[in-house]
C-alpha cells in the first residue's frame, strides 16, 4: 500500500475537501472530484480568472478528474456507489442547503474498506449543526477576527483562510491515520472533522491561558485584543521586525550606541529593556526612541543594522517580495502546471518533502466541470460483478 | 477511548510549538509519545503566562507525553536515547541545523539503529541558505512570510496578529501529515523516510488560496473584513452589532436575496454569479448595507440560519466559553489537573467513530524518567 495506490472521491467544494484531496494528489494518489452540474462554488470565486474558471479554484484541482453527477437522481446515486465501492477514502464535505445529500455514515457502514471523513463548519452535534458556514463566520466564531485590525473598530478577518486550511489538514490527518489502521485493524470507518474545531483545536495554545487562573499576566501576548493593530517598526520605505533575544543584552547596548540611542541603557524605563523591542505591550510606548530612529532609514538599512548587531530584523513582505526571497529561492515552494491559462502555471506544493526522494514536478491541470465524466463512469460500471450492493444515497 | 495509532511510538526531542504540537496531534490519535528534554529543558517552559510556575505553551505543546530527561551529551544517557529510538516509530526534532547529528540523534545515526524509522525535521527556514543562522519564530515568519500584507483595513498598513502561535501549529500540522503519509508507504516499503518541514512553505501552505490570486497577476490587498475574491463576505453593521455574512454559493446568495427580501437582486446581471458581484461591489454593498441595518444581529441571524446562509456574531473566548453549542460538540475540554489546576483547551480535531482517542495532560517536564529508564516503552502510554 502506497500512497500512489490510494482512490481518493472528493465531493467537496469550497477551501477545506478540496485541499485535502489536492495533497493527496500532490503525492500521487488518483483523485476523482465529483462535482454537480453546478460545479463547485470556488470556479467562481473570482476575479482573478484563469480561463473560465476562478485562480483559486485551478490552484485547488490541480491533479483530479472531474465527474459531474445529479445526486438527487437515483441513476446517479447508483454511480457514485460504484465508485465509492472501489474507493479508499471520501472527502465530502457537503453543503448542507442542497437536496440529495448522502447520509455518510450509512455509506460507512455500506462499505467497509471506505474511509469516510465528513467535514462540516460547526460541528455534528449543538443547535447550529446542520447549518452551513464559511471563512469569515468561522473566524468569527472562534475569536480570530479580534487578533488583526483595531479593537474598537470594525472587526477585521486574518486575511488568509486559516478556518478552511485548518479543516483542510484535519482532513487529511484523519484519512492517513484512518488508512493506516484500515490496514492494521481490517476495518475502515466514519470520521468527522469540522472547520470550527479545528481552528479552536490549533488555538489550544491561546485557549490555555485564556482559561485563567495563571500566576501572572504579563507578558506573552496575553493582552493581545486590546493592542493597537500591530504593524511592526515603521521605517522610510515600509516595515520590519526588530528583535533582540533577551539573552542579547550587551548586543542590545552595541546597538542603541551605535543608533544614537546609548542613553537608553541607564533610563529607567528600560530596565526591563527586552520588553521594550520585539513584541509585546510595552513596546507601543517604550518603542518610541527606536521608532524615531528607524522612520529615517530604509527597510533595508535597518535590516543590516540591527541583524550586523547580532539581533533580527525582517522585512514585511509582500507576495512578490518573500517569492523572489533567495532564501525562498532555495526551498522552491511552487510546483509548475501545464495549465493552458499562464495565471495557473505556477502553483503552491507540499508543505513537506522527503530527503533524498525526488520530488513529483508533473501536475495536470485542474479539471473542466465533467471534463472525466464519461471515462471515470464506463471504468467504473465494468467493475467486478459481487461488489457489496449499497445506498450511496440514503438522502436526508 | 484508544486512537487509530494505538501501538505506534513516539519519540518527540523538539522545543517550543513547531514540533511539539506535532506529537501532541499524534499523541491525540493514540500514539505513546516520549517528550525528551535536555536537562536545561525545553525553553519554552519559563515563557508567561504560566501555571504554578510552568509556561501554559509548554503546558499545552505537550498534552499526551510522558516527559524524559536526558543529557546527550553524556554516552550513557545517549545509548538510552538510542535504545528508545531503536524501537520508536517516529522520531521529530526541530534542533538548529547540525546539533541534532553533533549530539548523535540525527537522521544518519538514527536510521542506522532502526530502518523503520520515520524522522522529522522542522525548521523555520530549511537546512541551507541565507537565513538558517536566524531563530526564526512565529512572529518573524509572520512577516517575512507576505501573511501581513493581506491582514488589516483598505489601505492601512500590513498587520501581525497581536496573538502569535498559529504559524508553529501550521508548521506541525504539516510534520503530521507528512509523517502520516510516510506510515502508508512504510507498509509497503518497510522503510522510514527523512521528512524535512520548514515554517516557510507551511506559511505558503496556509496561504495558498492568496498565493493562487497573486500567481495569476492579481496580488490580494487586506480589505478588513472583506475579501477580494468572493462578495458578500464581510461584515455588516446592524441596528445594535456588526454580523458576519457569506454567500459563496449560487444558492447562499439566492436564499439572502430573499431572507433580505430583494429576490430581485439574485438575477440582477450586475450581481448574479460572484465575478459579477465582485466587479460591482460598490454598487451592490450600500444596498445590502441599508437593509441590515434596520434590524438587530440577532433578528438577522435568526433569518439567515434558517434559509441556510452562512452568518455569525464576533465572539471571543470569555464569550463563547460557556456556549452551548462548543460544549454539546465538545470542541472545548476542561481538565482539573494537581499540577496545574484547571486547564482548557480545544477538543479533539477528529472524531472517529470506533477509535476516537483522546486529549490528556502530559507529565511534568521529565515526569516519567525514572519508569522509563527501567522499563522502556512499557512505561508510557496510558
Amino acid at each position: 500500500m502506497s500512497i500512489k495506490d490510494l482512490l481518493i472521491v472528493e465531493i467537496a467544494e469550497g477551501v477545506a475537501g478540496p485541499c485535502c484531496a489536492l495533497q493527496y494528489a500532490d503525492l500521487g494518489a488518483r483523485v476523482i472530484k465529483i462535482e454537480s452540474p453546478v460545479g463547485d462554488r470556488t470556479r467562481e470565486w473570482g476575479p482573478p480568472m484563469t480561463g473560465d474558471d476562478a485562480a483559486i479554484f485551478a490552484h485547488l484541482n490541480r491533479g483530479k478528474e472531474s465527474v459531474m453527477l445529479d445526486l438527487t437522481r437515483d441513476d446517479d446515486r447508483a454511480k457514485l456507489d460504484a465508485i465509492l465501492a472501489r474507493a479508499d477514502a471520501v472527502v465530502a464535505q457537503n453543503d448542507p442547503g442542497e437536496d440529495g445529500l448522502p447520509d455518510w455514515r450509512a455509506v460507512a457502514r455500506a462499505h467497509p474498506q471506505l474511509v469516510v471523513c465528513e467535514i462540516d463548519d460547526f460541528g455534528a452535534a449543538g443547535p447550529l449543526s446542520g447549518f452551513p458556514g464559511s471563512e469569515l463566520t468561522v473566524q468569527a466564531m472562534s475569536g480570530f477576527t479580534r487578533y488583526v485590525g483595531d479593537p474598537g473598530g470594525a472587526p477585521c478577518r486574518v486575511g488568509f483562510e486559516i478556518a478552511g486550511m485548518a479543516a483542510a489538514m484535519n482532513a487529511y490527518q484523519a484519512i492517513a491515520a484512518g488508512i493506516w489502521h484500515r490496514k492494521r485493524s481490517g476495518s475502515a470507518q466514519y470520521v468527522r472533522v469540522s472547520a470550527l474545531n479545528s481552528l479552536l483545536s490549533m488555538k489550544t495554545i491561546l485557549l490555555i491561558a485564556q482559561g485563567g487562573d495563571v500566576d501572572e499576566w504579563k507578558g506573552f501576548h496575553l493582552n493581545g485584543p486590546h493592542w493597537p493593530a500591530d504593524t511592526g517598526w515603521p521605517t522610510r520605505d515600509g516595515q520590519v521586525t526588530f528583535d533582540f533575544r533577551a539573552d542579547q543584552y550587551d548586543d542590545w547596548v552595541a546597538f542603541c550606541a551605535k543608533m544614537g540611542l546609548g542613553h537608553l541603557k541607564d533610563h529607567p524605563d528600560y530596565k526591563d529593556w527586552r520588553s521594550t523591542v520585539h513584541t509585546g505591550d510595552r513596546r507601543f510606548v517604550y518603542g518610541e526612541p527606536y521608532r524615531q530612529v528607524f522612520a529615517t532609514m530604509t527597510s533595508d538599512e535597518v535590516n543590516a543594522a540591527v541583524n550586523d548587531a547580532g539581533g533580527t530584523s525582517l522585512k514585511y513582505h509582500t507576495y512578490g517580495e518573500v517569492l523572489a526571497h533567495p532564501q525562498v529561492q532555495i526551498l522552491d515552494p511552487l510546483v509548475d502546471v501545464p495549465d493552458e491559462s499562464p495565471g495557473a502555471r505556477q502553483q503552491v506544493g507540499s508543505p513537506f518533502r522527503y530527503v533524498g526522494e525526488p520530488r513529483t514536478t508533473q501536475y495536470a491541470r485542474a479539471p473542466r466541470l465533467g471534463e472525466h465524466t464519461d471515462a471515470v463512469l464506463a471504468e467504473f460500471a465494468a467493475a467486478p460483478a459481487g461488489r457489496r450492493r449499497a445506498a450511496a444515497g440514503g438522502g436526508a | 477511548m484508544t486512537g487509530p495509532l494505538k501501538g505506534l511510538r513516539v519519540l518527540d526531542a523538539s522545543m517550543g510549538a513547531v514540533g511539539p504540537w506535532a506529537g501532541v496531534l499524534l499523541g491525540q490519535l493514540g500514539a505513546d509519545v516520549i517528550k525528551l528534554e535536555s536537562p536545561q529543558g525545553d525553553f519554552i517552559r519559563v515563557v508567561m503566562p504560566a501555571k504554578r510556575g510552568l509556561g501554559t505553551t509548554y503546558i499545552s505543546m505537550n498534552f499526551n507525553k510522558s516527559g524524559l530527561v536526558l543529557d546527550l551529551k553524556k554516552p550513557e544517557d545517549r545509548a538510552k536515547a538510542h535504545a528508545l529510538a531503536a524501537d520508536a516509530d517516529i522520531f521529530i526534532e526541530n534542533f538548529r541545523p547540525g546539533v541534532a547529528d553533533r549530539i548523535g540523534v540525527g537522521y544518519a545515526e538514527l536510521s542506522r539503529l532502526n530502518p523503520r524509522l520515520i524522522y522529522a525535521s522542522a525548521s523555520g527556514f530549511g537546512p541551507k541558505g541565507p537565513m538558517v543562522k536566524i531563530g526564526a519564530t512565529d512572529p518573524h515568519l509572520q512577516p517575512f512570510t507576505g501573511s501581513c500584507s493581506v491582514n488589516g483595513e483598505a489601505g492601512g498598513k500590513m498587520q501581525s496578529w497581536r496573538w502569535y502561535g498559529h504559524f508553529d501549529c501550521t508548521t506541525a500540522m504539516c510534520i503530521t501529515e507528512g509523517v502520516l503519509s510516510a506510515l502508508i508507504e512504510r507498509e509497503t516499503t518497510g522503510r522510514g523516510k527523512l521528512i524535512q518541514v520548514t515554517m516557510i512553505e507551511a506559511a505558503m501552505a496556509l496561504q495558498r488560496v492568496r498565493m493562487s490570486e497573486h500567481l495569476a497577476g492579481m496580488t490580494p490587498k487586506p480589505m478588513g473584513n472583506a475579501v477580494t475574491y468572493l462578495v458578500p463576505d464581510q461584515a455588516f453593521d446592524t441596528k445594535d452589532r456588526p454580523l458576519a455574512v457569506t454567500a459563496s454559493s449560487r444558492r447562499e446568495w439566492r436564499a439572502l436575496c430573499r431572507v433580505l427580501g430583494r429576490p430581485e437582486l439574485a438575477d440582477d446581471p450586475r450581481f448574479a454569479r460572484n465575478p459579477d458581484r465582485v466587479k460591482n461591489r460598490e454598487a451592490l454593498i450600500p444596498i445590502l448595507q441599508e437593509i441590515f441595518a434596520k434590524s438587530s444581529a440577532g433578528f438577522w441571524l435568526d433569518r439567515l440560519q434558517r434559509a441556510k446562509v452562512p452568518a455569525a456574531l464576533f465572539t471571543s473566548f470569555d464569550e463563547f466559553r460557556h456556549n452551548r453549542h462548543y460544549l454539546e460538540n465538545e470542541m472545548l475540554t476542561i481538565f482539573e489537573t494537581k499540577e496545574w489546576g484547571t486547564l482548557t483547551v480545544a477538543g479533539v480535531p477528529w472524531r472517529f467513530e470506533k477509535t476516537p482517542g483522546a486529549l490528556r495532560p502530559g507529565t511534568p517536564p521529565g515526569g516519567k524518567t525514572s519508569e522509563i529508564l527501567a522499563r522502556g516503552w512499557a512505561a508510557v502510554g496510558a
